[in-house]
């Protein structure tokens, strides 16, 4: 028997995933085979296997924020599937894969964002507001945000929202507005180009000093690290905390069994080989991610991710709502609004909380 | 034998026509009616597509990048190619200094054009070195953006257009040139009695034909400047499609882009219809 698995890995990553997965061929019996796509078409591939009622796939991995859309495409997973999860992931994590009482989907890679700085530069990373907006106002140019009109800019503006106090789904709130407000006087002194920024982007600029500062995901200290930049001049550090206590967004990718799948029970089973703790241990190992911490001996990717590391207890999930694109437009188009064209707050939220006032949004949307 | 030399003449008509059907008509048809989607059947997405202020910037922004690129493009091309058909034959150096953006994959040839006007790129880099503060070619927003995207865009283009010119030149019979020196004409009254007006026809010809190439200009502004920086009608439709994921409002963009490049087309036919219809005129040399 084979099943076929669609996954979002580059093509190093998927070189590493194809020797694990031959573990699990050979103890199940089941060969695997592994396609490998972007999020995005995998979700059109979901939905087209839903649709016409059938369709190859029997394992696929969804980016964490559009599972509120993908959930419609997937069925559900045996509750004692839910232990497993709960004992690997930290809670905001299995949350996500739960509505209802269901669970949907299991977490496959769980990131979140950390602060990379250059060391050499700023030998004492800001640990609070006061101290970030200190420092670009001391180095105008040199703080960067992804600020792309794409969800990484939700990625970089939320967690302030949520240091504040504030929710994605109350734009208009006094706790919102104070992080808004405090963004928006960032905005004139970031890097002029965090306008167009996005993950890449923003890390090569960081890797030529253009800057110092900026938020990102765990795969950038790998990129630095192989650049030689990093643990000599580039590092990780947490977010810096805001006045009502720290917060990072969470990222990923979740699993889940399509509907229509032509062999549900062999992928279920190859879910719960990916849950042992031997298999996520080997994750972190081989292509860090951070679904498990880096173990004790493993002093240099304790240093890279220190920052990351750090942070775990405060990573907090997106919202869970049916069109959350929907919602992340609106906000890309607000957080551009403000930071880059000076629009007041208040107003540059205006559309997000028509949109908000309008949404019905399911009732079990997990709360962090 | 007729009836077979007649199927033989459907199927050589039937296949390509099947072909573009299949590949080109009804995709084109399946997207014109995803354009109208949107809670049914309405307008929805063009309302929102021509009300938004970075659609209105993107169509302003195609505009200008497509005339500034088409204009430096030109007076580049024609230099060039005046440079290679002149009878002191250019060296060989020169040929493929001229040529050799066409040689380069284009993904290359952006991605070398981006590490040239990065902040911290060779260009400031060489400013640097002259005492020069940092320029911002690529500040996003900026005019200096447009330019920049501008400038490369025709810098990579430009063996194109001096190939189509160079063309044109060399068919310029060389006697012409003999008789209007025997008239007493200098370099400049032969270029503008001679040498212009036989060019006509290639230059028109290039002009369409790139005119149309530059309204759809895409990863020049992608690489370098981002669907941000210098937003165009088609990055504006990708990022829409791409970013937003919002298919059906991409497609009402791209409906738009493509009326516009459309339009333009039938402006230029029927302005040869009516000229030709007229005797002659300024396009009367483009089918030739």
């Amino acid at each position: 028997m084979s099943i076929t698995v669609a996954m979002a890995l580059f093509p190093s990553e998927a070189i590493i995933y194809r020797n694990i997965l031959k573990e699990f061929e050979s103890i199940s019996g089941t060969r695997v085979n592994l396609v490998t796509e972007t999020y995005g078409d995998i979700l059109h591939l979901l939905f087209a296997q839903s649709r016409a009622g059938r369709g190859p796939f029997d394992l696929v991995e969804i980016d964490i924020a559009v599972l509120g859309q993908a959930r419609e495409g997937v069925q559900t997973l045996p509750q004692s599937m839910l232990a497993t999860v709960r004992a690997v992931f930290p809670e905001p994590a299995w949350k996500v894969g739960i509505v209802g009482n269901q669970l949907y989907f299991v977490p496959h890679r769980i990131m979140w964002q950390a602060m990379i700085y250059n060391r050499l530069r700023v030998p004492r990373p800001p640990t609070n507001w006061d101290e970030l907006a200190q420092f670009a106002r001391a180095h105008p140019n040199k703080l960067a945000l992804k600020g792309g009109l794409y969800e990484g800019i939700v990625c970089d503006a939320m967690p302030f929202v949520w240091e504040a106090g504030g929710d994605e789904l109350e734009p208009t709130s006094t706790d919102t507005l104070t992080a808004l407000d405090f963004l928006a006087g960032l905005g004139p002194l970031l890097n002029v180009r965090s306008a167009v920024f996005r993950e890449m982007s923003v890390l090569e600029a960081q890797a030529r000093g253009e800057v110092w500062i900026h938020f990102n995901w765990p795969f950038a200290m790998r990129y630095l690290y192989e650049k030689g930049l990093a643990p000599a001049v580039e590092l990780s550090a947490p977010v810096p905390i805001g006045p009502k206590g720290r917060a990072t967004i969470l990222g990923g990718g979740y699993l889940g069994i399509p509907r229509f799948a032509p062999h549900p029970h062999a992928a279920e089973l190859f879910l719960r080989f990916l849950l042992t703790r031997e298999v996520q241990q080997r994750l972190a190992r081989e292509l860090g991610w951070l679904n498990v911490l880096p173990e004790q001996s493993d002093t240099e990717a304790r240093m890279l991710y220190d920052g990351f590391i750090a942070m775990r207890p405060y990573i907090r999930a997106r919202a869970t709502v049916p069109n959350y694109t929907g919602l992340s437009n609106r906000w890309q188009r607000a957080l551009e609004a403000l930071l880059f064209r000076n629009v007041p707050a208040a107003i540059a939220v205006q559309p997000v909380a028509d949109w908000v006032g309008a949404l019905r949004y399911e009732k079990s949307r997990p709360v962090s | 034998m007729r009836r077979a030399g007649r199927f033989l003449r459907l199927s050589c008509l039937g296949l390509p026509l099947g072909f573009l059907a299949i590949t080109l008509i009804l995709p084109l048809l399946s997207g014109v009616i995803l354009s109208f989607q949107a809670d049914g059947f309405s307008l929805e997405n063009y309302r929102f597509v021509l009300g938004d202020s970075l659609f209105r910037r993107s169509v302003y922004n195609t505009l200008i990048l497509a005339a500034a690129s088409l204009v430096v493009e030109f007076v580049w091309g024609l230099i060039f190619a005046l440079l290679l058909s002149s009878r002191r034959r250019a060296s060989f150096v020169t040929e493929v200094s001229v040529l050799m953006p066409l040689l380069i994959p284009e993904i290359v040839f952006l991605s070398v054009a981006r590490y040239i006007l990065l902040p911290r790129g060779y260009l400031n880099g060489a400013l640097a070195a002259v005492g020069l503060p940092a320029v911002g070619w690529l500040d996003p927003r900026s005019a200096l953006c447009l330019l920049s995207v501008a400038l490369v865009d025709a810098w990579r283009v430009t063996p194109m257009v001096t190939l189509l010119l160079l063309d044109g030149l060399q068919g310029i019979p060389a006697e012409l040139y003999e008789a209007a020196l025997l008239d007493g004409a200098g370099s400049f009254a032969q270029s503008r009695y001679v040498t212009l007006p036989l060019l006509k026809p290639a230059l028109y010809g290039a002009l369409v034909l790139r005119g149309v190439d530059a309204l759809r200009i895409f990863s020049t502004v992608l690489v370098l400047a981002g669907p941000e920086g210098a937003p165009v009608m088609s990055t504006y439709a990708y990022q829409l499609w791409g970013d937003a994921m919002e298919e059906h409002r991409a497609m009402a963009a791209s409906v738009l882009l493509a009326t516009m490049i459309g339009t333009l087309g039938a402006v230029v036919i029927a302005f040869r219809a009516r000229t030709r219809a007229s005797g002659g005129g300024a396009l009367e040399g483009l089918s030739g």
